[in-house]
């Protein structure tokens, strides 16, 4: 009967030290799996690609719900909107007549010039529209997830524009769904200028709703209000697309305001501008 | 008297109830809800379920569980891989080893120990992730986390412990420290 007892609790404190033990395997697997991401490893990065799509088809069956409610309370919302609305829109009709007309001249005219200077132009961007399924925007990430179905235009790298700005770029596509990393993730760099004084800055993400404006000159010329684009410099961005405004200057760092309102953001476009293959391969070209 | 393969599957199928009860929490905490700041004051979830499973049940929540849930929490978010992980196991050592006090006592109790560990939990992510980066992370997103997680805390607890009493009830309760 002793022996019996004895035997028990010997097991029982094997297999605690089992427990103990497999729970420090696993808390230094962790930190081993952090240590390989930081040296993008291909084999984390395909597990992680394999598990997004076996979660994502679930997010999207399990957000239908959410999405009807915000449907109906968009349409509720739409309705009080769409007399201002109209007003605004029959005003801004007659302004793009005009230009549509001045628009005309000028394209005649570029035709001309381009034609006279033997210039051959860059290839025109082509787009995916995608639907938002997931987001996050806490201390640690901002990135959302996106479906584009069969297609096989998107690629790692391509900019995201939500309505007529940049957002971010695609970090990583997984089949029928896309990463991107917003552009006030920490891991978001982008080089800008400022479209009033051309003062050329680094949009720095810092996982916070205000990026910020680094490494500009000491007196550089910008004010809160200002435009900042994409400079095309580092060839991810092509220039010009608008990035955010200066909301604010301080003493030792500038914010910037998005453009795009990310958390209302439903659908976001995929643009190949064709540069970002360029650029690879140039780099793989050269590291050969 | 043998068990028929229904009644097997059942019974497995309960003993894996809080991790896909977990799982499917986390992934209905990411669907977009687009309304002012909802995307900047998200709970992490995986840390209240993790928390929850480790205190009442971490006979059918164990380290492994925790683990998965880590996996599953980081191939979603663009954080480093394995931060999630460690915070959770991190969570689960906690939530574990303090059952016996907890356990037994009022709501509050748990929810003001869920409160001490989340804090902890969150200063260690917030510090793994700086070391990541090589950065210090903005303190003040980081916490309005923490604040948001914690205020979730009753409502994901209320849910889990309807679950428990609904279907796990019978279930064979072992509690271990470890």
């Amino acid at each position: 009967m002793k022996r019996r007892r004895v035997l028990f609790i010997r097991l029982s404190q094997f297999r605690l030290f089992i427990r103990k033990f497999l729970i420090a395997v696993l808390f230094v697997s962790a930190l081993a799996l952090m240590m390989l991401s930081k040296a993008d490893s291909l084999v984390l990065e395909k597990t992680s690609d394999v598990l997004l799509q076996v979660f994502n088809p679930v997010i999207r069956v399990v957000q239908l719900p959410a999405q009807f409610v915000y449907g109906v309370y968009g349409k509720i919302k739409d309705v009080s909107r769409v007399y201002a609305e109209n007003k605004k829109l029959k005003k801004e009709h007659a302004d793009r007549l005009l230009l549509k007309n001045r628009l005309r001249t000028l394209e005649a005219e570029n035709k001309l010039l381009a034609r006279l200077l033997n210039y051959t132009p860059p290839p025109e961007a082509t787009f995916v529209t995608a639907k938002i399924i997931a987001e996050e925007g806490d201390g640690f990430s901002h990135s959302l997830i996106a479906y584009v179905g069969k297609t096989d235009k998107v690629k790692e790298g391509q900019v995201v524009l939500g309505g007529e700005s940049v957002v971010g770029r695609v970090e990583t596509v997984a089949g029928k769904y896309v990463r991107v990393l917003l552009f006030t993730d920490i891991n978001s760099k982008i080089p800008v200028i400022v479209e009033r004084s051309r003062e050329r800055g680094i949009l720095s993400g810092d996982n916070t709703t205000v990026p910020k404006l680094q490494f500009t000159a000491l007196n550089a010329d910008i004010k809160p209000g200002d435009m900042l684009v994409t400079s095309g410099v580092a060839g991810i961005f092509p220039a010009g697309l608008p990035v955010g405004i200066v909301s604010r200057i301080g003493e030792d760092e500038t914010e910037v305001e998005t453009i795009t309102d990310i958390p209302r953001l439903e659908y976001v476009r995929i643009v190949d501008y064709g540069i970002y293959d360029d650029v690879v391969m140039m780099t793989s070209e050269n590291e050969e | 008297m043998e068990e028929t393969f229904s009644e097997i599957l059942e019974t497995r199928l309960k003993r894996l109830l809080p991790f896909l009860v977990s799982v499917f929490l986390l992934l209905v905490f990411y669907v977009p809800v687009h309304l002012p700041l909802s995307r900047y004051l998200r709970p992490d979830i995986g840390m209240i379920c993790v928390y929850f499973w480790a205190l009442y049940r971490q006979d059918l929540f164990g380290p492994f569980s925790a683990f998965l849930l880590g996996v599953a929490a980081d191939s979603l978010s663009a954080v480093p891989i394995g931060l999630n992980i460690f915070v959770f196991m991190f969570i689960f050592v906690a939530g574990s080893t303090s059952s016996s006090y907890v356990n037994m006592k009022p709501f509050a109790v748990s929810w003001a120990g869920f409160a001490v560990v989340s804090f902890l939990a969150f200063v260690v992510k917030w510090l793994l992730a700086s070391v990541f980066y090589s950065k210090f992370l903005v303190f003040g997103s980081v916490f309005a986390g923490y604040l948001s997680t914690i205020c979730f805390y009753p409502l994901i607890a209320r849910l889990n412990i309807f679950i428990q009493n609904r279907y796990l009830a019978n279930e064979e309760v072992v509690y271990e420290q470890g």
